[in-house]
């Protein structure tokens, strides 16, 4: 394993920190409770294209787990159950190991990778399932009304926790091919990639 | 006047986020709301922001009234449609102040000292710190391009969004990575590396308020865990 | 002592040779102040990327010769190690900061070498002291302007106590006053020994310090300049496109042309937060069909002023007429086009061609707009650029390319904000002669800049803001 240099620590705390501000944005959004969905793909949509551009910078294994790391202390920071620095950490572990089999360099792979990566936003929608979700939803149709949790029940039953990471890593994928795009028509051409 | 710790800033960060966002918001935990609400106004309070601790005062007082006395016999549309401002506000709002306050009033080099204290390797101390430092200044390249794009002529109407996406997002994208590649240079001449030991020269510990804002954090997860915050009743 | 023997860099991943070095010779003394001068792109970047380390650990490439400081060669010595002895100072004051306050950065290369806490708060002091960083000590980054900012990036690696400082274009961000103060900085480093190798277009505020002159061209030295033969050198310097050594008078012309009074502007007021306020212009004209200096000290508002005249920032209760009838904020947007210092932000398509059909009026065809644009590009002499990428070009011809969008885009007022900073000669020139062109296509361009040369060379009129 190639060890890190300040360069590399550097472009992992900005991307880290564009990407994040992207996914918050969005994610405000989501307490809509129909356009979560949206905000799901939005969210992933977004969130990919800075990731494309970190992942040019991304030359040595680890680089991505760190980021997932990050991205999963954030989560905790904002109030969330801490199994989501574990799988912040996970998200950026597979992503690491895919990008690596593509010698980090093959781009065709970059839109996968950006798919993968959001899965670290499951950690953030973690309260709304399994065992936290009941007391989530008990707690909410005390302040709420049933009128309003009926919607997010309806939308949330457990296997919504696999619906919702696939949503954001489909939009993950997409923005990543969106952002592919971008590294084409821009970066390439400007010659700030190879 | 002393400042407060970092990691205390940080648990108190988690901890509000914890309660505003998956706690109750009855029974008792209307008063422990109550005192979480007021951390981030006491604390910015002390830094003499009178004009944004009063305003985040109201506005919360506000969320905080109509989440209990206006809900009932009202169309369930209207009502999500409330709820979803109201919601929001009075799940984020604690959150995000203290966020500011944390960012507003912890130096980096403040930032980096308390991590290291904690043995956090700098493998992550670096791009945490980094990070922090960000995000101001996307705000300023955010401001620039929007500024950029007024000029321009080019309005977000009318426009196929993934256009208009196009043209915010790639100057920024380029202005970032010259910064980052820049920010990198002017580091290492200035002799930060990731395995070099540091010295610090801010001065971070903990005085009487952190103790008292511990034992706030902690009643409060207390309160979250075993009172039923959590495990529904 | 710092010895160059026969190198030769060349930047990897570089399709032209452009900032690379050849067979570089030479040898500086301990304690001189050196200044090197050429075209863009003539590699005295790279020069002082040698001596800090950053070529070829940073920005890789072939390296062949020796490079000594003090007896040691230093070609692959780490950058945070040759960093002990060697301060450096750049160009962009945005991106050279890792702390957001002022006192941080003071101390951060102390801190990355270990040294002992004590001593860096009584070297933070000495540095405040000599380099008269008091108000700045304790500041958020964030609220300085670039002259501060570049003050402070002195001072941090004045705790260093570095024996060769190294600055890459300090002075292309700030206004004369700042200048000024950076001129002081350096002539104190040079009181106390320091070796000083500074990358430069701007000369004046060097040649009473400089020991050396060494114009570069092509990667190559092509001229050294001892003291004494610098005051004799005005007239050349020009033909090697190079700026001058002394700062030019002021010339100022009574001009009749162009229209009088075009603008009229009354209560004119803006401040960016409830306290201080950044421009108050209580009445004022300016003339059209003019290239219009706007000159002014530090915190004048000049900057603001243009940003308040073209709307981006609102400013309430004004009154402002063009020809006599009311200009709103909305149709100033419509009308003027500010170029802004850094160009870098206002170019957002894929190619130059792109960048002026995107302004241009909707209801034209796609073909008129293009031949419409290719023929505005044919007239500011970048037809062969059209193609190209925006930000593949120079710093100059992306300033081009904003003015030739503002043309495209049909304004007729064109502000520009510092648009010399950073320009060698020969941009400078070419700039001035496309403004002249401009007015004479009935334009009216409101310039900001404190560039006497540049005045001097294509204003009528000059306009102090107090």
């Amino acid at each position: 394993m190639k060890k890190f240099e300040v360069k590399d620590l550097i472009n992992i705390g900005i991307y880290t920190a564009l990407h994040f501000l992207c996914i918050f944005l969005v994610a405000m959004l989501g307490f809509i409770p129909q356009a979560f969905i949206f905000a799901g793909i939005i969210e992933g949509f977004l969130g990919a294209i800075p990731i494309m551009i970190f992942l040019t910078k991304v030359k040595k294994f680890g680089m991505i787990t760190i980021m997932g790391l990050l991205l999963g202390l954030i989560t905790l920071l904002m109030g969330r159950p801490w199994p989501c620095v574990v799988i912040g950490l996970a998200a950026g572990l597979i992503t690491d190991l895919i990008w690596m089999k593509a010698d980090f360099s093959k781009i065709k792979f970059g839109p996968v990778c950006c798919g993968t990566m959001m899965l670290w936003t499951a950690g953030m929608g973690l309260p709304l399932f399994f065992g936290y979700r009941d007391s989530y939803l008990a707690n909410l149709e005390e302040g709420y009304g049933k009128e309003y949790v009926e919607v997010i029940r309806s939308l949330t039953p457990d296997w919504m926790f696999i619906g919702m990471i696939i949503i954001a890593v489909v939009g993950g994928f997409l923005g990543g091919l969106f952002a592919k795009r971008i590294l084409r028509k821009h970066f390439a051409k400007a010659n700030l990639v190879e | 006047m002393r400042k407060l710790d970092p990691r205390t800033k940080l648990l108190l960060l988690v901890v509000i986020n914890v309660v505003m966002m998956t706690g109750k918001i009855t029974g008792i935990f209307v008063p422990v709301r109550i005192v979480f609400a007021l951390i981030p106004f006491f604390l910015m309070m002390r830094e003499t922001w009178f004009r944004g601790s009063f305003i985040y005062f109201f506005l919360y007082l506000y969320v905080f009234l109509f989440e209990r006395f206006t809900l009932q016999d009202i169309h369930p549309v209207l009502l999500i449609i409330l709820l979803f401002t109201t919601g929001l506000l009075s799940r984020f709002l604690a959150g995000v102040m203290m966020a500011y306050y944390l960012m507003k009033t912890t130096t980096v080099s403040e930032f980096v000292t308390s991590m290291e204290r904690m043995h956090i390797p700098k493998v992550i101390v670096i791009p945490f710190a980094v990070m922090f430092r960000f995000f101001p200044t996307l705000k300023e390249e955010w401001q620039d391009v929007k500024n950029a794009m007024k000029m321009r002529g080019i309005g977000l109407a009318g426009r196929n969004p993934l256009d208009v996406l196009e043209y915010v997002m790639v100057p920024i994208l380029m202005s970032v990575s010259k910064i980052a590649d820049e920010l990198s240079a002017a580091s290492m001449t200035k002799c930060l590396s990731v395995d070099g030991k540091r010295t610090h020269i801010a001065k971070v510990g903990f005085s009487f308020l952190d103790i008292i804002m511990f034992l706030c954090a902690a009643a409060g997860l207390f309160a979250h865990i075993f009172l039923g915050g959590v495990i529904g009743t | 002592m710092i010895t160059f023997s026969n190198i030769n860099f060349h930047y990897k991943n570089n399709r032209t040779d452009k900032g690379n070095l050849i067979d570089i010779s030479l040898t500086i003394e301990d304690g001189e102040l050196i200044v090197l001068t050429g075209e863009s792109g003539c590699g005295k970047t790279t020069f002082t990327r040698l001596i800090n380390g950053l070529a070829p650990n940073y920005y890789p490439g072939t390296v062949t010769g020796e490079l000594y400081l003090d007896g040691e060669n230093i070609i692959g010595k780490s950058v945070a190690e040759l960093g002990r002895t060697v301060g450096s100072v750049f160009q962009n004051p945005r991106s050279q900061f890792f702390n957001v306050d002022t006192d941080s950065e003071l101390a951060f290369a102390a801190e990355n070498i270990a040294m002992d806490p004590s001593e860096i708060i009584r070297r933070m002091d000495e540095v405040t002291e000599e380099l008269d960083l008091t108000e700045l000590r304790g500041c958020s980054i964030f609220e300085l302007s670039g002259g501060e900012k570049q003050r402070i990036a002195c001072g941090s690696v004045a705790v260093m106590h570095p024996k060769v400082i190294v600055l890459d274009e300090p002075s292309s961000n700030l206004d004369a006053e700042s200048i000024e103060k950076l001129k002081c900085v350096l002539a104190k480093w040079k009181k106390q020994g320091k070796t000083i190798i500074i990358a430069e277009h701007r000369l004046f505020f060097l040649r009473e310090l400089a020991d050396r002159l060494i114009v570069m061209k092509d990667g190559r030295i092509t001229n050294v300049f001892e003291r004494d033969e610098m005051s004799e050198l005005s007239a050349s310097l020009k033909e090697m496109g190079i700026r001058p050594l002394v700062e030019p008078e002021l010339i100022v012309r009574r001009s009749v042309e162009g229209i009088r009074n075009y603008i009229r502007i009354e209560h004119f007021k803006y401040s960016y937060d409830r306290k201080t306020v950044a421009l108050s212009v209580d009445n004022m004209s300016l003339p059209g069909n003019q290239v219009v200096a706007i000159i002014g000290n530090n915190g004048a508002g000049k900057s603001t002023f243009l940003k308040c005249l073209c709307g981006i920032y609102k400013t309430k209760k004004d009154k402002i007429t063009l020809n006599g009838s009311r200009w709103k904020r909305k149709l100033r947007y419509r009308d003027c086009y500010l170029v802004f210092q850094d160009v870098n932000h206002q170019l957002f398509t894929e190619s130059v061609l792109d960048e002026l059909i995107i302004g241009m009026d909707d209801s034209l065809s796609e073909d008129v707009k293009k031949e419409k644009a290719l023929e505005i590009l044919e007239r500011f002499g970048i037809r062969d650029l059209a193609d190209h990428h925006p930000m593949a070009l120079s710093g100059g011809q992306k300033q081009r390319v904003a003015i030739a969008s503002s043309v495209a885009a049909g304004r007729d007022i064109i502000l520009m904000d510092e648009p010399t900073s950073g320009m060698d000669e020969l941009n400078m020139m070419r700039l001035s002669q496309e403004l002249k062109r401009l007015k004479e296509a009935g334009k009216t361009i409101y310039v900001v800049t404190h560039d006497y040369e540049f005045i001097n060379e294509c204003c009528d009129s000059v306009i102090r803001l107090a």
